[in-house]
């Protein structure tokens, strides 16, 4: 039948909304390769029409086959590349190593110019009052207090802060910080608000 | 409901499922589209099951090269129970792109009894959803919804969820990102698993 | 050296900067913590806290924390020994010690401002420097003089080092041969609650705990248990004035000296009492009739007295406390009541401080993931 593996490919990626899969290269080859095969199928059979016409019927079938195969093709691209984009803005601009594998080479670099964009923006705004940028990726829900009691739940190492002040962070030691320094580790996972 | 966007995975599934048609015209080296069927090329006049968008594409050449015709879940003895009750109707095991299909077939159906019976259907079955958020037994009562439905529960759940928590306290903490927290968590399931 | 002014010494002094919080595992630590926290979380001062349970663990939460810390605050830890030699510290670290471990060490007391210990503690016979402490000038003088007078001179201040060296030597025996404990350090953290005007009720019970956890473990003795939370009797009699309904409020009420009676059953409780167990001999074979015999008597029927305390009637709850003390004679036992502090919360039982003590307690010994 076709367009199966396709349907596959997509059955997966739905299966985990929330994480991203490594990217299936095999598969999209041979789905590639699937379409080839209609493609030049329908080559010969539409070359072959003019002597027979009810094979006008099964060139539509194939076309049909192609199209769909293409559409689940880009609808899988696009449901990756979406998840990419929240990718930077929940990870920050440097992935860590085993989520830069899921990727692919392209989806990386698509990654990188996303990150270059993204940077540019935020520094552009507020330039004519005179401001140098403003941090987007920052404060996501308001924040309620200048400082936040946090426990740390691994071994992240030194943490310097704005004034020159280094903490470090060891599992399960307890800091009472300011909240814009603290914010985007606990966003990573790396410490935990105590309230 | 989901609306037919070209590159929405929930469309591209829901037009995966398989309705039954008619041919119009000889399919020839088709025969595969029917498993029924003895010789490659496919005759005008068989009856068969083929996907939805491969009939939807069919039917809309000049001319048409088959006819479509309702799945037996729109057609007359469902549509009798559903307008009956429709909440004890198991609807994940019936058809889990229930609402969605049935805009699809809708357009197939002379009468036009299929549409009511899905807004009908959707009426009755709105308290059980918000049942399903508000309750512990989140697997039980999740069973019989179809597939839109267990995410509107889900939405209702987490909404009613934040709202709780935002009266009872004041304020949120800050939390972890959802997928860091779920690369973690698959991460850790992986390694426990060798 | 002591420090004469909490405020401006001590508070004053840590504001703005990063302060290393020590705290080590007992009652009286948790509550001055709580204390202290509520503090600095009001003031923004940015702390890292960490737990020590001795020595060795001091000194390795001391090393892995010290970058870039100026001020370090020891609560109930490291009073009893020689800060500096232990922890081996930069020049311009600065640390604050409230410990209610006795003796404290001689030379954090004689520290130049290194080690600075934030309660003087009046009881302590701390020797006078100039008996401790003496520099040695024997050897300069001896190239002045020449002769039968250098000689003498010499015995004789020989003679009067090595009695100056006895002497020091009893000193020191005296003064380090017992160990004791002090004021609680949370009487102590309040006082500076109340000075920087941040006296609420949460530190008020913290206090109160701490307090309690002194009587129940007999750290020391009623009198002086008594002597220790006056500030603490007048600072809640202030509050009892003020009518504020809808909040907790710390209380101080004779109550029964059975400890948890109000979360187990009246009976349990009389049984593990540390006041009437023991005088009644419980433990024997006849300790059973005498206990049955002692519910008789408080009129008490025994079903009751064997349920939860809190599905008991309500008048039999009432007259707990008067009963006992009725019936306290009869079987020669002590007074079973004491003036305790309870937290009366709106809408649910009160809390007493004794039981919170044993709460605390048992959390932490319970070792868990």
């Amino acid at each position: 039948m076709f367009a199966e593996k396709v349907i596959e490919l997509l059955k997966e990626s739905e299966r985990n909304p929330d994480t991203i899969d490594p990217f299936k290269d095999e598969k999209i080859r041979q789905i590639l390769e699937e379409m080839q095969t209609l493609f030049i199928m329908n080559m010969n059979d539409a070359n072959a029409t003019t002597e027979n016409k009810s094979l006008w019927t099964t060139v539509q079938v194939r076309h049909s086959a192609l199209e769909r195969n293409k559409r689940c093709l880009l609808a899988y691209l696009y449901s990756r590349m979406e998840k990419i984009k929240t990718l930077r803005w929940e990870f920050g601009s440097v992935l860590p190593p085993d989520v830069r594998e899921l990727l692919s080479d392209d989806e990386y670099e698509w990654f990188s110019r996303y990150s270059t964009n993204l940077a540019s923006y935020m520094r552009s705004l507020g330039q004519d009052i005179g401001y140098s940028g403003i941090d987007l990726t920052e404060n996501l829900r308001p924040p309620k207090a200048l400082y936040m009691e946090v426990v740390c739940t691994t071994d992240y190492g030194k943490l310097e802060l704005s004034d020159g002040d280094v903490v470090m962070l060891r599992r399960n030691s307890r800091h009472f910080l300011p909240a814009a320094e603290c914010q985007t580790l606990v966003r990573q996972g790396v410490l935990k608000q105590i309230v | 409901m989901s609306c037919s966007n070209y590159l929405s995975i929930t469309d591209i599934l829901v037009s995966h499922e398989k309705v039954p048609c008619k041919f119009f015209y000889d399919l020839p080296k088709m025969g595969f589209l029917d498993p029924s069927a003895v010789d490659d090329d496919l005759k005008a006049g068989t009856n068969t099951e083929i996907p939805l968008w491969l009939a939807e594409s069919l039917h809309s050449r000049r001319p048409p090269l088959l006819s479509v015709d309702l799945p037996k879940i729109y057609k007359d003895a469902y549509r009798e129970i559903l307008n009956a009750d429709a909440c004890t109707v198991d609807l994940y095991k019936l058809g889990q792109h229930f609402y969605e299909l049935g805009c699809y077939v809708a357009k197939y159906d002379i009468k036009g009894d299929v549409t009511n019976t899905l807004i009908n259907t959707f009426k009755q079955r709105f308290r059980m959803l918000l049942t399903a958020s508000a309750s512990n037994d989140s697997i039980g009562s999740m069973q019989p919804l179809s597939g839109s439905e267990r995410k509107f529960a889900a939405a209702a759940a987490v909404t009613e969820n934040a709202i709780s928590m935002w009266l009872q306290r004041g304020d949120c903490a800050l939390k972890t990102a959802n997928m860091v927290a779920n690369h973690r968590k698959r991460k850790r399931a992986e390694m426990e698993m060798f | 050296m002591f420090i004469e002014d909490l405020r401006n010494d001590f508070y004053n002094v840590l504001l703005g900067n990063r302060v290393l919080l020590l705290v080590h595992y007992d009652v009286d630590a948790i509550c001055t913590c709580k204390i202290l926290q509520g503090l600095f979380k009001c003031d923004n001062i940015s702390y890292t806290l960490v737990p020590v349970g001795g020595v060795a663990e001091l000194k390795t939460a001391y090393e892995e924390n010290n970058e870039e810390i100026k001020y370090v605050v020891l609560v109930n830890c490291g009073g009893t020994i020689d800060l500096v030699d232990i922890l081996q510290p930069e020049e311009d670290v600065v640390f604050f010690v409230l410990d209610s471990h006795k003796p404290t060490d001689i030379c954090n007391v004689y520290s130049d401002g290194q080690v600075r210990l934030v309660y003087k503690d009046i009881e302590e016979n701390i020797p006078n420097f100039d008996d401790i402490f003496r520099e040695d000038e024997d050897e300069e003088e001896e190239k002045h003089e020449s002769g039968m007078e250098a000689l003498e001179a010499a015995v004789e201040r020989r003679r009067e080092h090595r009695a100056w060296e006895e002497r020091r030597h009893t000193l020191m025996f005296n003064y380090t041969q017992f160990s004791y404990y002090g004021k609680p350090s949370a009487c102590v953290a309040l006082e500076l609650s109340w000075l920087v005007s941040r006296c609420g009720w949460v530190a008020l019970w913290a206090g109160s705990v701490a307090a309690a956890s002194h009587v129940a473990l007999c750290a020391r003795t009623p009198a002086q248990c008594l002597l220790d939370t006056d500030a603490l009797h007048r600072r809640v009699a202030s509050t009892q004035h003020a009518n504020n309904d809808t909040s907790c409020r710390v209380v101080l009420e004779k109550d029964a000296w059975l400890p948890l009676y109000r979360w187990w059953s009246l009976e349990a409780a009389l049984r593990h009492a540390p006041v009437i167990a023991p005088h009644m001999r419980l433990h024997t074979h006849a300790g059973a009739a005498t206990l049955r015999q002692l519910l008789a008597d408080m009129g008490f029927p025994l079903q009751q007295a064997r349920q939860s305390y809190r599905s008991m009637d309500v008048e039999l709850r009432h007259s707990v406390l008067s009963s006992l003390e009725s019936c306290a004679p009869r079987h020669r036992l002590p007074v079973p009541s004491q003036a305790a502090f309870l937290l009366q919360r709106p809408h649910a039982p009160p809390q007493s401080a004794h039981d919170m003590v044993y709460a605390i307690l048992a959390l932490i010994e319970h070792v868990s993931q």
